[in-house]
């Protein structure tokens, strides 16, 4: 069971990965990190199936709060190329610094 | 066996909703996506017996986190592109998926050790929170940081 829910923690942190370097699209990359933050998740609490898991809470807390600024960070930037008709290509994102 | 069966269907769904967050065109499609897969997610932890850090995890990821990429994403005009590559994905896919699953799957390799449930109270969770305070605050700066450098930029006019 415990190895069932590894590998399946590991299959999703390896679409995270995958997703993040075959994309040039800049919110799915972004969206791909928080896949594999997610999958990391899934694997730790697969240790305490069942359990008591207080010891996992503040590394769940920490990825969780990583991932809430994540997603602040990625509608700012999302709203601001839009905004700048830059489009979301992000082999387009040299044209940011002029 | 009830439980095997609906955890079957869960990482199924939730591993077709992440390939969704992946190849989906449009952004939109692609936080609905997301929505679901924090969704799975956590009706996984309530199969796992972590009812408590489900509610917080649906309470974070899906009361916050979703609603603000769905209404991000809605707010703008959608832009379609082909923008993943799949044989790049399955590239990299395989690869990374042997490497970190390799000690699992090999006899020879290191095997896992279930952590046995131990029958701490729920009070003992504040001590436990307490020794990562310093993590915790890091974080909350980080997120404090984020804050201020949005609404910074949301401010500047062009």
């Amino acid at each position: 069971m415990l190895q069932y829910l590894a590998l399946f923690s590991i299959a999703l942190f390896a679409i995270g990965i995958a997703g993040m370097v075959s994309s040039k699209h800049f919110l799915v990359m972004i969206l791909s990190i928080e896949l594999s933050l997610i999958a990391a998740t899934t694997f730790v609490i697969s240790f305490y199936s069942g359990g008591y898991s207080g010891y996992a809470m503040v590394f769940l807390f920490a990825v969780w709060a990583i991932a809430a600024v994540e997603a602040i960070s990625l509608i700012i930037f999302y709203q601001e190329l839009i905004r700048r008709g830059m489009g979301l290509d992000v082999t387009k994102m040299s044209k940011i610094r002029d | 066996m009830l439980t095997f069966v609906l955890l079957g269907i869960l990482f199924t769904a939730e591993i077709l909703s992440a390939l969704a967050v992946v190849f989906m065109k449009g952004q939109v499609h692609a936080a609905v996506a997301i929505t679901a897969f924090f969704s799975i997610n956590t009706a996984i932890f309530f199969l796992l017996g972590q009812s408590l850090l489900g509610v917080i995890q649906f309470l974070i990821l899906v009361g916050g986190i979703s609603t603000y990429l769905l209404l991000g994403t809605g707010a703008s005009d959608e832009e379609y592109f082909k923008h993943t590559s799949i044989a790049t994905f399955v590239l990299v896919l395989i690869p990374v998926f042997a490497i970190l699953s390799y000690p699992f799957l090999s006899q020879g390799g290191p095997q896992l050790a279930t952590i046995q449930p131990s029958a701490q109270p729920l009070s003992q969770l504040g001590f436990q929170l307490l020794g990562g305070t310093s993590m915790i605050y890091l974080a909350s700066l980080l997120l404090f940081a984020a804050a201020i450098g949005a609404v910074m930029l949301l401010k500047r006019r062009y």
